[in-house]
């Protein structure tokens, strides 16, 4: 009959490891979108926001935004990439046998 | 022999060619990528997949069908029917545009010849109900949960209240990191199954000495094959994953073919197989279930299971046929190949009337070449109006649907028309369906 331990435990990593991947580059995408303080202006006011986003398909602002928020977003991008290379070592044998 | 060689290649691109939907349907729906590059891209992750491993070639086939000592002999002509099957109702399922599983038909097919040929004690009944049936009820199952949980992570971390750009366009260049192991992790293990039995078939006409590994001049053919039919794309297949099932976002692409890579490498690595077509379609479904505002298609879902279900058992009647046939000697044989071209030939003639192409398939991203003007949100709404879900709706009927909507783009092209202007004209054009969604759209906007 089925082996439900292997169909459990299979259940269990995939979820897991989808999940982290997703979070991660999430993450990634949150910190990249940490968009630079407002400018002030001469009268102390600051600077309007930009127009409004539009749902899905928008740029980010890069420029002069907090050092900390691009290196994190880098840090959670490289992870996916370390996490897309343990997929090939994964799908290669030759790398694990 | 040679004939059955053929077969098994010709089996090798109908599986890529199905396949191909697996991992590229939806970068191509979100324009990560362009269809061609995207299909080219598969193949030759999949060409170079191929020659990565032999390991599931040598284990295919063990295990449902009962061979060896106190087994049933195989014979070529089983091979031979069997691959009939497996090939006719790849091809059927294709020209509905139903994402099914290559492998079930290939077990089925085989199933089939081998319950004529050596009678239905030569079918090993709990392996099969353990091995094909239950996995293949788990596999969109587990996919389609992982996949939710991962679309709502993505969206509950990238949201924002402040009306700020989210960058969830930037999940366009994963899309095409997850999608590419999927092709990758496909090729090391399709081509394989050809590839076995290709091998298989040669052991049992005694070319070949049983316990060997394929031969270069099998992988190679092999890899070749699959690599072909992958990049001729199945769009009929990339349709109904891509646009048919739900309105497939970058986030949720990217959620549902991490979610599809992480099953399919978990399942193939902790010993618990499963379809990767049936993954992949579970993991669309499920992404479509957790983005707000999206909708799945349930009709396109239940269409896509009875598929599933009828895969095996189809598949195995096809073999049996054509196994029965084969038992009349060269003759039969001859009769089975003459009834097979003219059935394939009758499938292509038949998906002629209503052609889909890397032009069509998933239209947005197509048509984006010459609908510039338009904004993307907008061209999205075509494939909508070229008929829903086109493999769903009569074939004539889609085809007109198609032309009209091949035509307002082209004349909106000429007269630059704004794009309110436009969008009067898709409200006017479309069906009573896409009418209302668009005009919600239009007037709530996404609601992510």
């Amino acid at each position: 009959m089925i082996n439900w331990a292997a169909f459990l435990i299979v259940f269990v990593t995939a979820l897991v490891s989808a999940g982290v991947v997703v979070s991660l580059y999430s993450l990634g995408i949150r910190f990249s979108a940490i968009p630079a303080p407002r400018a002030r202006r001469e009268d102390g006011s600051f600077e309007p926001r930009g127009e409004a986003r539009d749902a899905e398909d928008d740029g980010i602002e890069l420029q002069g935004r907090p050092r900390w928020a691009t290196w994190a977003a880098n840090t959670c991008f490289s992870l996916c990439v370390g996490a897309v290379l343990f997929g090939i070592y994964l799908i290669v044998p030759a790398f694990h046998r | 022999m040679l004939l059955v060689i053929v077969l098994a290649l010709f089996f090798d691109f109908t599986n890529g060619f199905h396949d191909t939907a697996n991992a590229m349907a939806t970068p191509i729906a979100t324009g990560a990528l362009k269809p061609k590059t995207a299909v080219l891209l598969a193949a030759a992750l999949n060409l170079v997949g191929a020659f990565l491993s032999t390991e599931v070639a040598k284990t295919i086939s063990q295990g449902i069908i009962r061979e060896g000592d106190g087994g049933v002999l195989i014979s070529p002509e089983m091979i031979f029917a069997g691959l009939i099957g497996a090939i006719v109702w790849n091809m059927v399922t294709w020209l509905l545009g139903l994402p099914s599983s290559s492998s079930h038909a290939l077990f089925g097919g085989l199933i089939g010849a081998a319950i004529v040929g050596a009678g239905i004690s030569s079918i090993d009944g709990s392996v099969l109900l353990s091995k094909v049936i239950l996995p293949a009820l788990a596999a969109p199952i587990t996919a389609g949960i992982i996949a939710y949980t991962a679309t709502k992570l993505a969206y509950t971390i990238t949201r924002r209240n402040d009306g700020k750009p989210d960058g969830r366009g930037r999940y366009r260049y994963a899309q095409i990191a997850s999608s590419s192991l999927v092709a990758l992790a496909h090729g090391t293990n399709d081509a394989q199954k050809t590839m076995g039995v290709i091998t298989l078939a040669l052991v049992a006409a005694g070319a070949q000495e049983a316990g060997t590994g394929p031969e270069l001049w099998v992988i190679v053919s092999c890899a070749l094959a699959i690599a072909l039919g992958t990049y001729s794309g199945g769009w009929r297949i990339i349709r109904t994953l891509g646009a048919g099932l739900t309105d497939v976002k970058p986030a949720q692409g990217f959620a549902a073919e991490t979610s599809t890579a992480a099953t399919i490498l978990a399942s193939s690595h902790l010993g618990f197989a499963l379809s990767t077509t049936q993954v992949a379609s579970g993991s669309v479904i499920g992404s479509g279930l957790g983005r707000r505002g999206s909708t799945v298609r349930w009709r396109t879902v239940g269409r896509i299971a009875i598929g599933w279900v009828m895969t095996l058992p189809a598949a195995a009647a096809v073999g049996a046929l054509a196994a029965f046939i084969a038992h009349l000697g060269p003759i039969g044989i001859i009769i089975d190949t003459v009834i097979g071209v003219f059935v394939i030939g009758l499938i292509f003639v038949l998906s002629k009337r209503n052609r889909i192409s890397s032009n069509n398939a998933v239209s947005d991203v197509a048509e984006s070449g010459y609908a510039v003007r338009i904004r993307k949100r907008k061209i999205r709404r075509v494939p909508t109006e070229t008929g829903t879900i086109p493999p769903l709706t009569p074939v004539a009927q889609s085809a007109v649907m198609h032309d009209k909507a091949v035509a307002a783009v082209k004349l909106e092209e000429k007269v630059e028309v704004k794009a309110e202007i436009t969008e009067a004209a898709y409200i006017g054009t479309g069906t009573q369906e896409t009418q209302q969604e668009t005009q919600t759209e239009l007037k709530g906007g996404n609601k992510e």
